[in-house]
């Protein structure tokens, strides 16, 4: 992959996942909100399609954008941050090259934390008793 | 030293436009809650607007907030030519900008006038976040304008590194304002579905 | 031409004018980071003679020495003027604005004049909510300031519109303080340094200032709806014409939560530059620790409604909220071990910084698990609005913030003064502030799981809690002395100090490759960077010294600032600087007038006030920078 591809899935690594669960989170939440009020308990809200819904297009986004990161960590696997010493046969921090792999690394942790909270809300969401007050 | 090559001297014109981009991003924030606000209040509500207010007009306030839309295009022109130095071709682009951003407002303000005798943002919550959200919109529109004369009054002495810069930054204000403008009248209009 | 030369041309360009005059049209970063250290320092006095006056009311049952009046006023005032007069502002005002460019081998900040600014206004907005106090109606309903209790009904008078029209105003020093932190970290750090390469710290500041940017404006719609129901009429938070009292508090927490992210994360970058220096050792997992501070501010915007559990919203709602606090915990975990790791590996020398290092995480640890638990929401429910909150939030802020701000005292105490400070005074500070912050805040667990309610003024005797309070109220006292003798050895080492030299720990930063003090011009030549912890590449530190011995990157024929590209920091041009200007305290003054005006109800007036403003902004436009090219 040419180094400007690289860096457009490095992007797609570190910002896709984060945009995702940010989008579940207010729609899940304003979904909830509505569908809980007085008004939006007659606009026949589907609460668990929509939050399954959610879920799925949250989860295949941040999927995507782990599998970008761990690409990008493959590919730079011969770079340091560019905060050691150049050792044998690596490539002591050339740029862009560490930056991205620096990238796809904190990519690749956060992604997984995202994964986790999307679940754990919106499987939540389904299994709790709809518009019982908390 | 590929790191350090001679680069041309300015007077940060780059900078300006990423300033710009912080009041944007903070403004935009800022209509994002009282749209958030717009809409938490409408959920808890049976009816909306309440009984006695008048709901807004749909066709006459889309086509206005259309026709402000426009003008996002002599704005972006008006940069481009400052960036070829066209300083005459940025100066008429930019007053025909003015011509149709005044000719909006002044509109605006007769008529925000003329539903504040119909109704008013004492009367009740859907009232009030209408009047704020609206007003709020017209005063960003307001300043725009300040912002649009203040430039053509800088242009009367001709056109610099700096100049370029100003006009780069109050059109990248514009198309923000513009596209503010938009979702706020989509987002007041949403009462009438 | 020898770099003696160099540097004598420099130090031309870039001084100040002398007197007090240079000081009110300052632009220096360095400058306006002081000004921002000694009033803070005052606002901070005021604010811990607020807790002491407090807990001397605590001390016992049944006292008296305030009513409850009085008392209200104190623990809002507490809470203000700690949170967004001392903390944010010492941080981002004081420790940013001095240390944000001198990291990044800037000559300033992306916007100077703006810098002062920020400032002017805070100190305006200072002056403004303390004369509240001053005239006997200082803000009396939390520092959270719930309606309906805030609303006109129930709270007439001045003290609530101080509150509204203070804070829009401090949140303005503040929102241009964070535009102009970002767009600096983003296009000015030195050519070379690419976000990989970028200090810790900056990691910090970078993510507290999003924050600041996106949850400032939550607050100020929030207060404007407040005092537009308040004084105009309208009804956003009144439940009888279509409003909501619950708006109020989504729109504050949206603001707050983050908010107290944004007080803890800058710590977070002064705690990351000090484990370096005295461990010898790069911090463990690096592009972890990054993302981590980014993280907790980004996934910190997700978790307001933890702050609401006990409001009755609906279990389906308050989920998305559980989930995301329990992310929340993890990247400050990651970032507690590295820290821990990079201590165990490293070769840690216990001097004062460290040692306040070490009692910050002990503390944000301790402060954290109490957190944890409040995820729950069954449990939240039960420890809502007792001691045990208080307990929680203390050990975090005072933990959390305020240790690391005394051990960057120290810390940068010798780059800023030139001066060593004593040693054995200063871990005797630490010590006693140790054991008086947790001797003061310890036991509001116990008492708050016994049931003590917060924001009472006074409790019956025959509960048990005396004992508790009596412990506490000695805890604040010892506290004070601690932080006496902290203030006072640092005055007492700025006269007295041995000479410092410019790098006495052998620090990691591109500060200590400078003079201590730092020249007005920061760096003769801008640096060449190869890492995060450039002060140890030795071998770039002596490319520096061949350029400026041959002129190259010395950019001295204006006040030239390099601007690079934001990600991998490519040189992209040469800006030319604003330097000493009035305009900013001008425009801070007409401000205050419309503030002032807005407070009295003249709404003409404030009309042509803010037409006032407006010329002065235009009046500072009228400054331009001397044209080369085009």
């Amino acid at each position: 992959m040419t180094v400007r591809r690289l860096g457009i899935v490095q992007w797609i690594g570190v910002v896709v996942a984060p945009l995702a669960w940010t989008g579940q989170h207010i729609v899940g939440y304003g979904v909830g909100q509505a569908r809980c009020s007085a008004a939006g308990a007659h606009w026949g809200i589907g609460f668990d399609t929509w939050q399954l819904a959610i879920l799925a297009v949250a989860g295949l986004l941040i999927l995507i954008s782990e599998a970008a990161a761990v690409t990008v960590f493959l590919a730079t696997r011969e770079v340091n941050y560019g905060d050691g010493p150049a050792g044998e046969g690596r490539c002591a921090g050339v740029l862009p090259y560490s930056r991205l792999h620096f990238f796809a690394t904190a990519a690749m942790v956060a992604n997984v934390l995202f994964l986790t909270v999307i679940f754990l809300d919106g499987l939540g969401s389904v299994f709790s008793s709809l518009c019982a007050q908390s | 030293m590929s790191d350090y090559a001679a680069g041309v001297r300015r007077g940060g014109p780059g900078l300006a436009v990423w300033g710009m981009a912080m009041l944007v991003a903070s403004e935009a924030t800022l209509f994002g809650t009282f749209i958030g606000s717009y809409y938490y209040l409408r959920f808890g509500a049976q009816h909306w607007p309440p009984p006695g207010t008048p709901e807004p007009r749909v066709v006459v306030p889309l086509i206005l907030a259309g026709v402000l839309a426009t003008t996002s295009l002599p704005m972006q022109l008006a940069a481009m030519a400052a960036r070829r130095a066209r300083l005459w071709a940025a100066r008429l682009l930019l007053v025909w900008a003015l011509v149709v951003q005044v000719g909006y407002l002044v509109y605006e303000v007769h008529d925000y006038a003329r539903q504040l005798q119909h109704s008013a943002p004492q009367d009740n919550a859907y009232s009030s976040i209408y009047y704020t959200l609206l007003g709020a919109d017209h005063v960003h529109v307001a300043v725009g304008i300040v912002l649009v004369v203040w430039l053509l009054w800088k242009l009367l002495r001709g056109l610099t590194t700096y100049r370029l810069g100003a006009v780069q930054v109050v059109a990248f204000y514009w198309h923000a304002v513009n596209l503010l403008t938009l979702v706020v009248v989509g987002v007041l209009l949403s009462a009438t579905l | 031409m020898s770099a003696a030369v160099y540097e004598e041309r420099l130090e031309r360009m870039w001084q100040s004018r002398p007197g007090v005059l240079g000081w009110v049209m300052t632009t220096d970063h360095k400058r306006i980071g002081l000004l921002y250290f000694w009033t803070t320092l005052v606002l901070f006095a005021a604010g811990g003679a607020e807790a002491l006056l407090i807990r001397t009311q605590l001390i016992q049952p049944n006292q008296h020495l305030v009513g409850p009046a009085t008392y209200d006023e104190l623990f809002t005032m507490h809470g203000v003027t700690m949170i967004f007069f001392f903390i944010i502002p010492m941080t981002t005002g004081a420790f940013g604005n001095y240390l944000l460019p001198l990291m990044i081998g800037a000559r300033d900040m992306a916007f100077p004049r703006l810098n002062a600014l920020s400032y002017w206004i805070f100190l305006g907005s200072g002056l403004f909510i303390y004369t509240s106090l001053f005239l006997g109606m200082a803000p009396n309903a939390g520092w959270f300031d719930y309606v309906p209790l805030a609303s006109r009904q129930f709270d007439p008078g001045h003290a609530i519109d101080f509150y509204c029209l203070g804070i829009i105003f401090n949140g303005l020093a503040s929102t241009l303080t964070a535009g102009n932190f970002i767009v600096t970290i983003l296009k000015l750090r030195a050519p070379g340094m690419s976000f990989n390469r970028m200090p810790l710290f900056c990691f910090a500041f970078l993510a507290a200032s999003w924050g600041l940017l996106f949850a400032l404006p939550s607050l100020s719609a929030d207060t404007i709806f407040l005092f537009l129901d308040r004084n105009i009429g309208t009804h956003f938070f009144d439940v009888a014409k279509g409003g909501s009292t619950l708006l109020w508090q989504h729109l504050f927490w949206i603001f707050g939560h983050p908010e107290v992210y944004i007080l803890i994360v800058p710590a977070f970058g002064i705690a990351t530059e000090i484990i370096p220096a005295f461990t010898q050792r790069r911090v463990v997992a690096f592009p972890l620790v990054a993302v981590a501070e980014l993280l907790v501010v980004f996934i910190g915007f997700g978790v307001w409604a933890h702050h609401m559990f006990a409001t009755g919203m609906p279990t389906v709602t308050v989920i998305f909220f559980a989930a995301a606090t329990a992310a929340v915990v993890i990247p400050s975990t990651i970032q507690v071990f590295a820290w821990c790791m990079t201590f165990i590996t490293g070769n840690a020398q216990f001097k004062t910084p460290l040692l306040f290092i070490a009692g910050f995480i002990f503390m944000f640890v301790a402060g954290g698990l109490t957190g944890i638990m409040f995820l729950a929401v069954p449990f939240d429910q039960q420890v809502t609005d007792t001691y045990f909150v208080i307990a929680h939030f203390h050990y975090i802020i005072f933990g959390a913030a305020v240790f690391p701000i005394f051990g960057g005292m120290y810390f940068w105490f010798p780059k800023v003064t030139g001066k060593l400070y004593f040693e054995l005074p200063g871990q005797i500070s630490f010590w006693i502030i140790f054991l008086g912050t947790n001797l003061l805040f310890f036991p509001m667990h116990l008492v708050g799981l016994a049931g003590m309610p917060r924001r009472n003024y006074t409790y019956p005797a025959g509960l048990g809690w005396g004992a508790d309070n009596l412990a506490e109220t000695i805890g604040s006292y010892i506290t004070t002395v601690g932080i006496l003798l902290l203030l006072g050895n640092l005055v007492v080492s700025y006269f007295r100090g041995p000479p410092a030299g410019a790098d006495p720990w052998h620090g990691a930063t591109l500060e200590w490759t400078i003079p201590s003090p730092p020249p007005e011009y920061n760096f003769a030549v801008i640096p060449k960077v190869s890492s995060a912890y450039a002060n140890w590449d030795v071998e770039d530190r002596e490319e520096d010294r061949r350029r400026l011995a041959e002129g190259v990157m010395v950019l001295d024929e204006g006040h030239e600032q390099p601007v690079s590209s934001p990600v991998d920091g490519w040189f992209a041009e040469i800006a030319e600087m604003p330097h000493d200007s009035l305009w900013p305290i001008v425009l801070a003054v007409a401000l205050s007038v419309v503030f002032v005006l807005l407070l009295l109800h003249l709404w003409m007036g404030t009309a042509f006030a803010l037409a006032g403003v407006m010329l002065a902004l235009l009046g500072w436009h009228g400054e331009e920078p001397e044209e080369t090219d085009a």
